[in-house]
């Protein structure tokens, strides 16, 4: 492949991994009995969604994370990875692309089945990007949620997270010197269509037939094609839960032990398609300009990037990058017992209440759209009373306009708690049930459920609202999304009950 | 300004099943034992009553959609007969159908009946509620324990008062209706608890633990109302109560959706409860007012309904609880009969119970629980949750009062 149009690059990304941890060694203790090799990964913690995520919200996480929801309204695409979507037959990507506030005149794809499906959709977004000649930024994210055999080794390595990027024209942080792929029915492991788990094969013929032979020819070619020497590249991002492939990769290609990227393996786990841009999105968040990273991942063949930081990457904010980010999060730790039944691995009694008919009514979830994707509130045209649902009539008793009202998005605002309970009741997957009234600070309220915290919050302390699975309808394998309360890490914890 | 409903409407006849767990008998069952019981001590035949309202809030539990069962049931001769429904508020709803249709000359003997059978669900509490395909896509599925428990927070925050101190006034108001509703043969709850079990209990949503939360009952109660002239012409009845007020006020989405309330307060109580007042002609209910029964669906709901019905100052029910001043001995005694807490609370029934245990009181027919020369009493229903709500008021008082 010759050298791409240097005028397209990275423009922006974002990052996201739940709060939930599973701590290896708790598994351990549950499963070793079956395997005591899993003794060999005794050692920290996987990052898992919680009851109420999935690939879908941790997409809308990371995308939001990467640019403002203004920004996102004029998008022109939106490539969208995971091997774990929740549908099979509805666009994925148009729930997360609606959650974000993209256009409806948007192109938008689902790429899948394969490991390295996130680095397939991220060359896609910038192939796009750069045929395309208007302003208009493309967006690419890898999203995935895992799920191995209670006992397995995927089951002690696998991570969920989601990883975000931006293409565009103008202030690219960095371009893609080159790319090559190549394509090889190599069968390390698979998920039959409908299957829960995967089927794998020895990990060390995986490792000496699978890559060290497929992968560094790609390495190769695409440092070649970008005219890069090995030894010049900075950082080199190539995820395996197979230990010592990257740096033995890293060997055979010729580039510096000290350039392979840290895979987060110990605080979170592998995060299977999202992963490597995982990586990517935290190399970039410490680069400096002029660096160079040799990106890639495995499935089915290789796909590779050479990319170069540009000198713009030096004015770019710094946040938090993977490491610092998911050891500052509250991580709260999840019993194996909790963690199976959210994922339906084990069969519990939810109890008669859970029993209820949850059917979701497309026609009315259709109609509200606006409200559910991004929480569209009326602002009054006379009074400026900002109010959820929108009404026909001001609910401002010293009002009472009659008439149209204008859209005022609530999914970024941030608000005060005002009333809150926690609810051993009502039926959750994950109870207590938490809910309460918040109060924007357009002062638009209403009452909503709580993401997951150790500690009810306090009243008047912060939240956001977070993407998330607002209920679950088991009759008819349907799930709808809503946004939740997600109250401010730091203020969490009030009076001791 | 209208004329109101005082003194136009007289009660001649009450009734109410026993409350509790009737795995005994079908909802049909519960209506005649509180019918047969009403109807005798009216004197009348059933053929009198020429118009009936259904209070049944959950047919889906009980007996179906419409009118229908309670006239088939009680064999009511062919006359209209309306099933109502405003959630908790039900048994006030039908009792004021039967009262506005004999003030308005529509009807001379009207039948108000509340049922509810609760206990066919195979689980505690009250089933999963569902707001519909609307309000279901964002609303948390809250119970009825979770939409009242909030209160709490909102009025420990508005006052200033420790969630503690609340907490140890709701333990004070669920153990007075303990103590009440042990005098009581037709409660559902009959055993008197100790405060420090009270506190200790196990929590259903915080801050409210199983004690804080009212019974789920089988029952139904009901009234036989006709005018008043009737009434003094009747040969085999001779003491009745008088209706001096029924107020109703519905939740208009203000506390839902707009920033001007608190969460700590009942606006459409304290809106009936303004316009009730005004209607019965009192002017100091802490002071006039002989008893009260008001919606205990949970002990937070009791205190905060202590301020929105003007009988403790805002921010002083915790003192006026924790004083004994709603105790049996105290200045104004609340549920005498147990409340909801105790007696029970099969929703449709519960408002026609509250009015049912004022007009014993009134006539002095309440046994062991019976309160010295009560004048006037009120009751006050709420249905739903304390954002979106229907709150109904009664007032009723001896002929002259």
């Amino acid at each position: 492949m010759a050298k791409l149009d240097s005028m397209t690059g990275i423009t922006a990304f974002g990052f996201y991994v739940p709060s939930l941890r599973l701590q290896r060694k708790t598994l351990l203790g549950e499963f070793g009995w079956i395997n005591p090799g899993l003794a060999g990964y005794r050692q920290g913690a996987r990052a898992v969604c919680d009851f109420d995520e999935d690939v879908v919200t941790m997409a809308v996480e990371a995308i939001l994370q990467s640019r403002s929801h203004t920004a996102l309204a004029d998008i022109s695409a939106l490539f969208m990875a995971s091997n774990n979507f929740p549908f099979v037959d509805r666009l994925n990507t148009s729930i997360v692309a609606a959650a974000c506030g993209m256009p409806n005149m948007l192109e938008a794809v689902d790429v899948a089945n394969t490991q390295r499906a996130g680095l397939s959709a991220f060359r896609m977004a910038r192939e796009f990007s750069s045929n395309n000649a208007s302003s208009q930024e493309v967006i690419c994210v890898a999203s995935d949620k895992r799920r191995g055999r209670p006992g397995s080794t995927v089951e002690m390595t696998s991570g969920d997270a989601a990883a975000a990027f931006a293409f565009g024209h103008e202030n690219v942080l960095a371009r893609i010197l080159a790319h090559r792929a190549s394509t090889v029915d190599f069968v390390d492991h698979y998920r039959s269509a409908g299957a829960s788990y995967d089927y794998g094969w020895e990990e060390r013929w995986i490792r000496d037939a699978g890559y060290l032979k497929i992968a560094p020819p790609v390495l190769l070619a695409t440092l070649e094609d970008a005219g890069v020497s090995p030894e010049d590249i900075d950082h080199f991002i190539f995820p395996s839960t197979i230990r010592g492939v990257t740096a033995q990769l890293a060997a055979a290609a010729g580039i510096a032990k000290e350039a392979v990227r840290d895979d987060f393996q110990d605080i979170m786990g592998e995060s299977g398609v999202a992963h490597p841009l995982l990586m990517l999105a935290d190399t970039l968040n410490s680069a400096g300009a002029g660096e160079k990273i040799l990106l890639a991942g495995f499935g089915q063949g290789c796909e590779a990037f050479v990319l170069e930081t540009t000198p713009e990457i030096a004015t770019m904010p710094r946040r938090e990058g993977v490491r610092a980010k998911v050891q500052s999060d509250e991580q709260i730790d999840l019993p194996t017992i909790r963690y199976l039944s959210f994922n339906g691995q084990l069969d519990v009694d939810f109890g008669a209440r859970a029993e209820a008919d949850r059917k979701t009514s497309l026609s009315a979830a259709y109609r509200h759209a606006p409200d559910l994707a991004r929480l569209v509130a009326g602002k009054c045209t006379v009074c400026g009373t900002v109010q959820f649902p929108k009404a026909a009539i001001c609910v401002n008793p010293n009002c009472r306009h009659e008439g149209e009202q204008d859209d005022h998005s609530l999914a970024q605002e941030a608000a005060s708690i005002r009333t809150i309970t926690t609810d051993w009741l009502g039926f959750s997957l994950n109870p207590p049930n938490r809910y309460g009234m918040v109060e924007f600070e357009s002062g638009a309220r209403m009452i909503v459920n709580f993401t997951s915290t150790a500690d009810e919050p306090a009243i008047s302390s912060t939240i956001n609202m977070a993407y998330r699975i607002q209920e679950f309808d088991p009759m008819r394998n349907y799930h709808r999304y809503c946004w939740k309360a997600k109250p401010d890490h730091d203020e969490t914890g009030g009076e001791e009950k | 300004m209208t004329s109101g409903i005082r003194d136009k409407v007289a009660i001649i006849g009450m009734g109410c099943s026993k409350f509790g767990e009737r795995f005994d008998c079908d909802a049909q069952d519960l209506m005649l034992e509180a019918f047969f019981e009403a109807r005798e001590d009216a004197g009348i035949d059933t053929n009198e009553i020429d118009a009936a309202w259904l209070g049944h809030a959950m047919p889906e539990q009980g007996m179906g959609p419409t009118a229908t069962p309670a006239s088939v049931a009680l064999r009511l001769p062919n006359i209209p007969v309306t099933r109502v429904e405003n959630a908790c508020a039900t048994g006030t709803e039908a009792l004021r159908g039967a009262v506005y249709a004999v003030a308005s000359g529509a009807s001379r003997m009207a039948l108000a009946i509340g049922v509810e059978k609760l206990k066919d669900t195979g689980f505690g509490g009250l089933p999963e509620f569902n707001f519909g395909p609307r309000a279901s896509l964002y609303a948390p599925s809250m119970s009825a324990p979770g939409g009242f428990a909030q209160l709490a927070s909102a009025y420990s925050a508005k006052y200033a008062i420790s969630p503690s101190d609340v907490k140890r006034a709701m333990a004070h108001i669920s153990w007075k209706s303990h103590e009440n509703g042990a005098l009581n043969p037709k409660a559902h709850l009959r055993r008197r608890v100790e405060m420090d079990t009270i506190m200790k209990a196990p929590m259903i949503a915080d801050p409210l633990g199983l004690y804080d939360c009212c019974g789920v009952s089988d029952g139904a109660a009901c009234a036989i109302v006709t005018t008043p002239e009737v009434a003094a012409s009747l040969k085999q009845k001779h003491d009745y109560a008088m209706v001096k007020a029924l107020q109703l006020a519905v939740s208009n989405g203000v506390e839902a959706s707009h920033c001007s309330w608190d969460g700590a307060s009942i606006i459409t109580t304290r809106n009936a409860a303004k316009r009730a007042y005004q209607e019965a002609g009192i002017k100091d209910p802490r002071k006039e007012l002989s008893l009260v029964e008001v919606h205990d669906c949970f002990s937070i709901t009791e205190l905060v309904t202590m301020e929105d019905l003007h009988i403790s100052g805002d921010g002083s029910a915790v003192e006026d609880v924790l004083n004994g001043f709603y105790d049996r001995d105290g200045g104004v005694p609340c549920q005498i009969d147990g409340g909801l807490k105790c007696f029970g609370h099969p929703i449709g029934a519960s408002g026609l119970r509250m009015a049912y245990e004022v007009y014993l009181q009134l006539l002095g027919r309440a046994g062991e629980r019976q309160l010295d020369n009560p004048s006037i009493g009120l009751t006050h229903n709420l249905g739903g949750f304390p954002h979106e709500n229907v709150s109904g008021i009664g007032i009723y008082g001896l002929p002259g009062v």
